[in-house]
C-alpha cells in the first residue's frame, strides 16, 4: 500500500538544559490515519507535538508538516490539545464556543453545538465550574468542531472518568467521517484508546523504538498494549 | 474571519482576565468593579446620612482628609509613580497569567502574528487603566463635592480649588506617559517566559532611566503644581512623543523575543 | 430488523486483529441464521461508534463481506445482508469445513487415528 505521510521528522534533536528530549528521531506520520504516539514519560511524545505546531524549535533535523516547517501561520489546519491544556476559566460554554468561532478559522459552531449538546455540556456553565471530564469534552470540541486537516491529541483521556472518555473516543471516531484527517494522539491509556489507532509510534528516550500498522502488530505481536510493555517493562 | 474582529475579541478576552477575584468560593467571583461599586455605595449612604442628620464631621478630620485628597490629586512623585505603575502592572502580568492559568498552548498556536497578540494585550491592559483613571476622577469630585457640602468652612478647603482640573491635567499625563509603560509590562512579561541571557538588569535600568530622564528633564515642568493653569503644550506632546516612540520599539522587541525566543 | 451490536454479538479481543473478527463474528452470525436474509446492517459509523473501533477496521471488514457477495452496499439506503440463501450456505459449509479441518488437527495432534476420532464424533453431544 502505498503510504503517504503528512508529517515527517528526520533526525530531530531538542535538548532542554543539557536534558536530551529527542534523540535524532527519525519518524513519520501517515496522512488521513490516527497515529498513536506511545511511550513511557519523558520520552520526548509532548516535545514532539509541540514542535509540529511551532511551539518548540528543534536544535537540529528536519520537520515537515504537509510539506511545510512548522510555525504559527500554519496553526490555522492544525488543532492542538495541549497536555494540561485549559480554556479561560471565567466564560461560559456558549461563550467559549462563540469566541471559538472567531478566533479559529474554520469551526464550525453549529457542530460544535450540536457536539456540547450531545456531551451533555450545559451552554450557560461557567467553564471555571466544570469538572475535569465535562472540561475535556469542552476541550475535545474546540478541537473536533475545526474543519482543519491534522488534530493533535496531547494525553486527552489523563485523569478522566470513564464516560467522558468513552464520549472523547466516540466523537473522535464520528469526526473522521465527514472531512477525511490525520489525527495524532498522544496517551497513556492504551488499553483504552488502542482500538482507534490505525498506526502506532512507540519513542522513548526520544527516539523511535518501533512503528507499525495497529491491526499488524496484533497480527505479529498481541494487543497495542502488550506491546508497550515489552518494550518498556 | 477579518483580522480586527479577532483582535477585538482577543482585547475583550484579555480584559476579562485578572478583572475578577474570588469574594468567597461558596458566593463565587465577585467583579472587582463591583466590589468598587459597593464600597462607592456605601461612602455614598453614608456621606447621604451624614448630610441628612445635619452632622458635621470635625474641623480637624475634614482638614485631615482634605490634606490626603490635594496630596492624591497633584502630580507628585508619589501619585506620577503610581500612575506610571499601574499600566505596567495591568499589562505585566498578563503574559505570565496565560501560563498560569493553562491557556498558553491554545494563545501561543493560534495562527495569527506575535504583533496582533501582543497588541491585544496592550489595548486590552490600555483600556484597563483608562477605567482606573475613570475611577479615580469620579471618585476625587465626589469626595470633594461630599466635603463641600459637609464642612465647606474648614481652614483648608482652599487646597481643593480647581480640583476637576487639577485631577484631569494628572490623568492627562498619565494617559500620554501609559503607552510606554503599557508596552514596558508587556515586554517585562514576555522577557520573564523567554530564554535569554543577563536581561534582567537592562530592563529595571530601562524603566528607571525613563523616569529618571523625564523629571530631570526640561519635561520636568510639566509635572510641576501649578502647570494644569497653562499646560506647557510643547512639553506635553514631547513626552506624548518620547512615549509613543518608546513604547513602538519596545512592542516590536517584544513581539520579536515572543517570536524567536519563547518556548513551551 | 435492525442489526446492532447486540445481535452481532461481537466482542473484541485486542491482542488479535479486530478486523479479522469482526468478519469472522458477522460470518458467524451469518452462517447461524443470527440474521436474516436482506436485514440491514449497521452502517460503518454506526459500527465503529459501537464498537469503538477506527472506521478502517469496520470498512476492511465490510469490503471483504462485500466481495464475498455476502453482503451489498444500495446506494442512499445503507448495507444489506444478501437475499441470496446460497450464499449463507456457502458460509455454513466454509465454516463448518474449517471446523472440522481443525478437529481433525487436533485429533492427529493426540495421536488418534481417524476410526476412534469417528466413533468418538457419533458418542459425542449432538
Amino acid at each position: 500500500m502505498e503510504m503517504e505521510y503528512a508529517i515527517e521528522l528526520k533526525n530531530v534533536t531538542k535538548s532542554y538544559k543539557k536534558k536530551l528530549a529527542l534523540d535524532r528521531l527519525t519518524v513519520a506520520f501517515p496522512t488521513g490515519q490516527i497515529t498513536g504516539l506511545l511511550g513511557p514519560n519523558g520520552a520526548g511524545k509532548s516535545t514532539l507535538l509541540k514542535m509540529l505546531v511551532g511551539l518548540v524549535h528543534q536544535d537540529e533535523g528536519t520537520i515537515s508538516v504537509f510539506g511545510q516547517s512548522p510555525s504559527w501561520r500554519n496553526n490555522g489546519e492544525i488543532a492542538y490539545l495541549p497536555d494540561r491544556g485549559r480554556w479561560y476559566a471565567l466564560q461560559t460554554v456558549a461563550e467559549a464556543l462563540a469566541y471559538a468561532e472567531v478566533i479559529f478559522p474554520a469551526f464550525d459552531l453549529d457542530l460544535a453545538r450540536k457536539m456540547a449538546d450531545s456531551m451533555e455540556l450545559d451552554p450557560t456553565a461557567q467553564i471555571r465550574t466544570l469538572s475535569k471530564g465535562l472540561e475535556a469534552r469542552l476541550n475535545l470540541i474546540l478541537c473536533l468542531a475545526r474543519r482543519v486537516r491534522l488534530i493533535l491529541f496531547d494525553e486527552p483521556f489523563s485523569g478522566i472518568d470513564l464516560v467522558s472518555r468513552d464520549k472523547i473516543t466516540q466523537n473522535i471516531i464520528n469526526s473522521m467521517f465527514d472531512l477525511p484527517k490525520t489525527i495524532i494522539i498522544c496517551t497513556h491509556e492504551i488499553h483504552e484508546a488502542e482500538s482507534i489507532f490505525d498506526h502506532v509510534i512507540f519513542i522513548d528516550k526520544g527516539q523511535m523504538v518501533l512503528a507499525d500498522n495497529a491491526e499488524q502488530l496484533r497480527t505479529e505481536k498481541g494487543s497495542i498494549e502488550s506491546v508497550y510493555r515489552g518494550l518498556f517493562q | 474571519m477579518s483580522t480586527s474582529r479577532v483582535f477585538w475579541a482577543l482585547v475583550r478576552n484579555d480584559s476579562r482576565l485578572g478583572s475578577t477575584f474570588r469574594f468567597d468560593k461558596a458566593r463565587g467571583n465577585v467583579s472587582a468593579l463591583a466590589a468598587y461599586l459597593l464600597a462607592f455605595g456605601i461612602v455614598f449612604a453614608l456621606g447621604g446620612l451624614l448630610l441628612g442628620f445635619g452632622m458635621h464631621i470635625s474641623d480637624l478630620f475634614a482638614a485631615r482628609v482634605i490634606t490626603i485628597l490635594d496630596f492624591l490629586i497633584t502630580p507628585n512623585a508619589f501619585t506620577i509613580t503610581f500612575l506610571f505603575y499601574m499600566p505596567f502592572a495591568f499589562t505585566s502580568e498578563m503574559l505570565p497569567r496565560e501560563w498560569k492559568s493553562g491557556t498558553v498552548g491554545w494563545w501561543l498556536t493560534l495562527p495569527y502574528s506575535r504583533n496582533l497578540l501582543l497588541g491585544a494585550k496592550n489595548m486590552a491592559g490600555f483600556f484597563r487603566f483608562i477605567k482606573l483613571l475613570l475611577i479615580l476622577f469620579v471618585t476625587s469630585e465626589y469626595l470633594t463635592i461630599l466635603i463641600r457640602y459637609l464642612q465647606p468652612d474648614v481652614e483648608n478647603f482652599g487646597l481643593l480649588h480647581d480640583l476637576p482640573l487639577r485631577v484631569l491635567y494628572s490623568c492627562a499625563i498619565a494617559l500620554l506617559l501609559s503607552p510606554f509603560f503599557v508596552s514596558m509590562g508587556t515586554t517585562g512579561g514576555v522577557l520573564s517566559k523567554a530564554q535569554m541571557k543577563g536581561l534582567p538588569v537592562i530592563f529595571p535600568a530601562l524603566f528607571l532611566a525613563v523616569i529618571v530622564g523625564i523629571f530631570s528633564s526640561p519635561l520636568r515642568a510639566v509635572f510641576s503644581s501649578d502647570a494644569y493653569l497653562s499646560p506647557p503644550w510643547l512639553s506635553l506632546l514631547l513626552v506624548f512623543g518620547v512615549s509613543m516612540g518608546l513604547s513602538t520599539l519596545l512592542f516590536f522587541f517584544a513581539t520579536n523575543v515572543l517570536e524567536h525566543k519563547v518556548e513551551l | 430488523m435492525t442489526i446492532n451490536e447486540e445481535t452481532l454479538n461481537l466482542q473484541l479481543d485486542l491482542s488479535k486483529p479486530l478486523y479479522e473478527q469482526i468478519l469472522h463474528q458477522i460470518r458467524y452470525a451469518l452462517a447461524r441464521k443470527d440474521l436474516e436474509l436482506g436485514a440491514k446492517l449497521p452502517s460503518v459509523r454506526e459500527l465503529a461508534q459501537q464498537l469503538r473501533v477506527n472506521p478502517n477496521t469496520v470498512m476492511r471488514a465490510y469490503q471483504e463481506l462485500n466481495r464475498d457477495e455476502l453482503i451489498e452496499t444500495r446506494r442512499g439506503q445503507g448495507t444489506f445482508i444478501t437475499t441470496k440463501p446460497q450464499k449463507i450456505q456457502h458460509i455454513r459449509d466454509n465454516l463448518a469445513t474449517e471446523a472440522i479441518n481443525s478437529f481433525i488437527d487436533t485429533m492427529q495432534e493426540l495421536g488418534m487415528s481417524r476410526q476412534a476420532a469417528l466413533s468418538l464424533l457419533e458418542e459425542g453431544k449432538w
